[in-house]
């Protein structure tokens, strides 16, 4: 069955496909970082963190680097690509 | 709140401000409606000004603000950019095809023919103007708010 697209700004993601992602585990094993003390450290804003924990928002690969690298974590174990 | 979308607050009440007082001056207060004129006007001339300073303040007040925009502010403010555009668009060609039948149609009464004098042309964009501005915002207060 053909997949159905929906442009959602910066990426594209399929109907049946998510991205989903650690960062509150994450943020809860080093020392219950805040979203703010997060958000300080890769250079947006917080509601930006809140956005991509809530998985509303999708973020650059770039950012997605730089959240990673926080954690000391390769990128995979911060997001990952899921059926649902 | 981020900075950006305290900007966009601003800006929507900036925009709706001037349109109103706009249409008030120029067109007046329609008659089958008693005459509120004076208090429409005193409230966004009010509202206008509480507005910009807030604006002026939250500029200068930066440094609170650790990061001023970030790449979801970008992408809210395209989203809002796209639609604003879209209207404009949308109002030139409507103005462009009403300026292309008014010189097919040259007999017709001018009250059909709104956009055939230039006076009315000046209003007419300069409203739409103001608008595309308002939808921008508009567009980007309800991403802040319902979507992220």
């Amino acid at each position: 069955m053909p997949h159905k697209f929906i442009f959602t700004g910066l990426s594209f993601e399929m109907d049946d496909f998510r991205i989903e992602n650690n960062i509150r585990t994450l943020r809860f094993h080093h020392q219950e970082m805040t979203q703010q003390e997060l958000a300080d450290s890769v250079g947006v804003t917080r509601q930006t963190i809140n956005a991509i924990e809530a998985a509303k928002y999708s973020p650059s690969l770039e950012l997605a680097f730089k959240i990673a690298d926080v954690f000391d974590v390769p990128l995979e174990e911060v997001f990952s690509y899921k059926k649902f | 709140m981020s900075k950006q979308e305290i900007l966009s607050w601003t800006s929507f009440i900036t925009s709706l401000s001037v349109i109103v007082i706009y249409v008030i001056f120029v067109f007046g207060w329609p008659a089958f409606i008693p005459d509120y004129s004076g208090n429409i006007f005193k409230l966004f001339f009010n509202l206008f000004w509480i507005a910009v300073g807030i604006e002026i303040f939250v500029d200068a007040a930066d440094k609170k603000f650790r990061v001023s925009k970030d790449e979801l502010d970008l992408l809210i403010e395209a989203r809002g950019m796209r639609n604003g555009y879209y209207f404009l668009s949308a109002a030139v060609i409507l103005l462009l095809f009403q300026m292309f039948l008014s010189e097919i149609f040259t007999n017709s009464p001018e009250a059909f023919f709104w956009f055939s004098n230039t006076k009315h042309i000046f209003h007419f964009l300069f409203i739409v103007l103001l608008s595309s501005a308002l939808i921008k915002r508009a567009t980007q207060i309800y991403f802040y708010r319902a979507e992220f």
